[in-house]
């Protein structure tokens, strides 16, 4: 009657230390990279790591995450808007193709650049055929700026579109109610709304950049991840291999809590309004440019991928220097994408529990130590491993339980996010009401709490699965000697220039990756 | 304790609980009749949720006990967990399980024996035969109460909580639904302790009262006696409208300016009128003048000034059409007596001479 309720209190049963005890197992092993890597920043930079070299690799690598952001948050922003928020027709279909990409690993298009280009480059033998000249190979900078923003305009998109559907037409209607004309009310007022997605956007490309390692090493540009590696493979001595890891990991966790400083922010942005803004009309003509613009991407950022692999591959077929199919690479490949997202699912499960249900500092911790893992470079995590298994673990070393237990550390908050926005509309009272009605708290558990958690379980393990899929430099680094998946089989066929084994590997590794795609909602994609 | 007590369906005897530094009961008594329906009322925050979760297991006293059915479930040294109290739930936000439909709902606590028919037995009662096969989310508001009520009555507990069940609908379906509620239950014969901050509902619905204040309950019985009865001035205020003023009873009798009425006590004391029980008519001699007027149709409350600062709200029929400025008449036919609550009758730093104010506000 006229009270104001007060706001309803996170609850829980009183027998849930156990809870605590399996989430305290789960991120424990994640404290030996994070200690390595703080190891290696206070002992090794210092004395193994030339400061001018230092200074070149962060020149270098800072180019490169700038130009690749500012790249795909144009391009991500102008599809987002596009797609939300005009009457461009086929919307669902744009959508679907702008996002596929994100299925396509770096060094998929690193091999797609390199086999398009050169001599016998399928690009160079169309433009022969058309009477113009071979294309020369791409290097450097301004190859790997074309391939990873390529990749990255995905994950722009997916970031900024639900803010542009959130867009509240009240503001926007005020502004120009106020005389504001349209560039104004852009800047002044729609411009302000987007900022925290936007942001986030950023940092997550800028992060994506600064980790990759498979274009930038196929592309031979001297980056941190590169340098990493063959500072790894060329010397006895791992010190300065894990001093440039160890820097490199910094700057990552650092822009990390950046991004999710700013992202509690941007919550207020994603509240959908009570009225949505009638969709700018384009136009025939603009239909036709807005259309233009998306086909372009897509074929740029799939179908010229996908054509210059499969060309690759008939070409092999029809010359005979493609004899095997690589089955056992893709029997591999899948098995640790199951094991890894398998175990992600269930050690997720506690670490999810207390996350959600408690909002102390333990869970803080617990939630800061898995997503600080999660901006750590794949190489830097691999490094650290390295040096962890070889010193301290010795038995573990090179076995396909640390790769998984790795990949799933890795990985964790992928799938943590959807578990807990899952778990997080399971009310304490409907765990109450299971009590309450006879049940013991494990089959509460059982019956109620996680077949309402399953969807987020299972969306979460799906991108799981695909991020292990396609991951490169841990993978390179500590698994099992002749362990070879088909990541790694793209990686070495197209370092050697054996485009045929390459492409055939890629183009199988691009049709197992787009399943998991079609399981996950798009909007779980970025988290 | 006599051994009656214990086998009520459902007993607490000196509840304490407190988090951190909040005193959410402190010395809570309670007592259930079986098969009747005891309505817990008070303003916010007072410590009704906490006592229900005490009672229903999901929360632990500092000290006190509570047995269900002459069983100890809270005590020294002792704790029953909620799934073996036999203590139904219905929640304010129904707690259905999204993911089970209506039937599998009302069978979730039922053994695999006779489910079926409990199952079919339970939805007839609450009047939801057909709509086995719905899921919660196909159900209108008021449906989903019901089905969380025959969810909460299918295992036959010993008692049924419920904490403020119909906070969640609008009014209109309140009124129908919380009748209907009633019916069920007695149907039923299920113990039932409600919690509610809405004191029609509690005199609409209950067979007993427990009104609560600050951690306690401050006086218990069946509506009628507890409104008429009621205990202390904050019981009074709490439950309807009432106007208090300071007396003096001298002589077994209590005189004031619209009548004299007798008394057992004597010395200083707090009379409290209710509107209802005053009666006004136009009289150019009369004691009183109308200062406000608010006019309902069925009914309207005037407000009327009388000699020595006393204010009084009278409820009546009306006609005939009263002004402020009017002057008026006025007989009350029952007025209720406190002693005066204060032990030290003023405050230290209030200077000799300053008068009292006239009406004790009380806290909500
Ligand atoms: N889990 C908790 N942690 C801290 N304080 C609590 C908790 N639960 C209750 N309290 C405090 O205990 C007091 C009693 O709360 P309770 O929820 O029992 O009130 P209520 O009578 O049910 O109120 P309402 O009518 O608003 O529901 C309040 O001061 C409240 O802030
Ligand atoms: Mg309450």
């Amino acid at each position: 009657m006229g009270v104001a309720r007060p706001v309803p209190r996170l609850r829980a049963l009183p027998p849930n230390t156990w809870w605590w005890v399996l989430a305290g197992v789960v991120m424990l092993p994640a404290a030996a990279p994070l200690g390595v890597l703080a190891y290696g920043l206070v002992s090794g930079v210092v004395t193994t790591v030339p400061v001018g070299r230092l200074l070149e690799l962060a020149a270098n690598t800072g180019a490169l995450a700038g130009a690749v952001t500012a790249t795909s948050l144009i391009i991500g922003g102008a599809s987002a808007w596009l797609v939300s928020r005009t009457d461009l027709p086929g919307k669902r279909l744009a959508t679907v193709l702008v996002i596929t990409p994100f299925a396509v690993p770096s060094f998929v298009g690193a091999l797609t650049l390199l086999g398009a280009t050169g001599a016998d480059g399928i690009l160079s033998a169309v433009f022969t055929w058309l009477g113009g000249g071979a294309i020369g190979y791409p290097s450097g900078f301004w190859a790997a700026w074309l391939v990873l923003s390529l990749i990255s305009v995905p994950l722009v998109h997916l970031a900024v579109t639900p803010a542009m559907h959130s867009l509240n037409p009240s503001l926007e209607e005020a502004a120009r109610g106020l005389g504001a004309g349209r560039l104004k009310v852009f800047w002044t007022v729609t411009l302000p709304q987007l900022r925290p997605s936007l942001t986030a956007g950023a940092l997550l490309v800028g992060l994506y950049t600064l980790s990759d390692f498979g274009a930038v090493s196929l592309l031979r540009y001297d980056t941190f991840t590169r340098a990493i590696y063959l500072e790894y493979a060329g010397r006895i001595d791992r010190r300065p291999a894990l001093g440039l890891a160890a820097v490199l990991a910094a700057v990552a966790v650092i822009l990390v809590w950046v991004e999710r400083s700013t992202r509690a922010k941007g919550v207020w942005f994603t509240a959908r309004p009570r009225r949505t803004a009638p969709p700018v009309r384009l136009g025939r003509f603009g239909k036709v440019i807005g259309w233009g613009f998306l086909g372009s991407l897509v074929t740029l950022s799939l179908l010229i991928p996908i054509a210059v692999l499969s060309a690759w591959m008939l070409r092999g077929l029809l010359s005979g220097t493609l004899v095997d199919a690589p089955w056992a690479e893709v029997g591999r490949s899948i098995w640790v994408a199951v094991l890894a997202a398998s175990v992600a699912a269930l050690a997720v499960t506690p670490l999810a529990m207390v996350t959600t249900r408690y909002r102390n500092r333990w869970a803080g911790l617990l939630e800061g130590g898995a997503w600080s893992l999660y901006g750590v470079p794949h190489i830097a995590t691999g490094m650290a491993m390295i040096v962890f298994s070889l010193r301290l673990a010795r038995p573990l070393y090179q076995t396909l339980a640390l790769l998984i237990g790795v990949y799933v550390i890795m990985f964790l908050p992928q799938i943590l996010g959807p578990s807990r926005d899952s778990l997080g509309r399971v009310s304490p009272s409907m765990e109450e009401a299971s009590r309450s009605l006879g049940r013991s708290p494990a089959r509460t558990f059982m019956t109620v709490t996680l077949p309402l958690m399953a969807p987020g379980l299972l969306s979460g393990a799906a991108l799981v699965f695909l991020t292990t899929l396609r991951e490169l430099p841990a993978t390179l680094l500590l698994r099992p000697a002749g362990f070879e998946t088909l990541a790694i089989r793209v990686w070495s066929a197209t370092g050697e220039g054996f485009y045929t084994q390459g492409a055939v590997a890629g183009l199988l590794l691009l049709l197992i990756a787009a399943l998991p795609l079609a399981v996950v909602a798009r909007h779980e994609l970025i988290r | 304790m006599n051994s009656s007590a214990d086998h009520r369906p459902l007993s607490a005897r000196a509840l304490h609980k407190s988090f951190d530094a909040t005193v959410a009961l402190d010395d809570f008594n309670l007592e259930v009749e079986s098969g009747s329906l005891l309505t817990v009322l008070g303003p916010s925050g007072v410590g009704k949720t906490t006592a229900l979760r005490i009672l229903a297991g999901f929360e632990m006293p500092d000290s006190g006990t509570v047995r269900v059915n002459g069983q100890t479930v809270n005590g020294p040294g002792i704790f029953v967990p909620p799934e073996r109290r036999q203590v139904g739930m219905v929640f304010q936000d129904y707690a259905l399980f999204p993911h089970l439909n209506v039937a599998r709902n009302v069978a979730y606590g039922l053994d695999a024996r006779h489910r079926d028919l409990r199952v079919s037995q339970v939805l007839e009662m609450v009047g939801l035969a057909g709509f086995e096969k719905r899921m919660p989310h196909e159900l209108s508001a008021g449906q989903q109460q019901r089905v969380a009520l025959a969810r909460a009555l299918a295992p036959g507990p010993q008692v049924i909580l419920a904490d403020e069940p119909f906070s969640n609908l609008d009014a209109a379906l309140r009124k129908r639904l919380r009748a209907e509620v009633r019916s069920i239950l007695r149907e039923a014969r299920t113990t039932t302790i409600m919690v509610t901050h809405d004191q029609e509902e509690a005199l609409a619905v209950s067979d007993q009262l427990a009104l609560m204040n600050e951690g306690r309950v401050v006086q218990t019985g069946p509506p009628d006696h507890v409104y008429r009865n009621p205990a202390t001035s904050w019981v009074a205020e709490f439950l309807g409208d009432a106007d208090f003023f300071d007396a003096h009873a001298k002589g077994g009798r209590i005189t004031t300016p619209f009548g004299t009425f007798p008394t057992t006590r004597s010395g200083k004391v707090k009379v409290m009128v209710r509107p209802e029980s005053v009666t006004v008519f136009p009289h150019a001699q009369g004691v009183a003048v109308v200062t406000y007027r608010e006019f309902f149709g069925h009914d309207q409350l005037l407000s009327v000034k009388l000699p020595g600062k006393i204010t009084l709200r009278a409820r009546c029929w009306p006609q005939p059409a009263l002004a402020p400025g009017d002057r008026v008449a006025v007989s009350v036919d029952g007025i209720h007596i406190f002693d005066e609550p204060q032990a030290p009758p003023a405050p230290p730093e209030t200077p000799p001479g300053t008068p009292l104010p006239q009406r004790v506000v009380i806290p909500r």
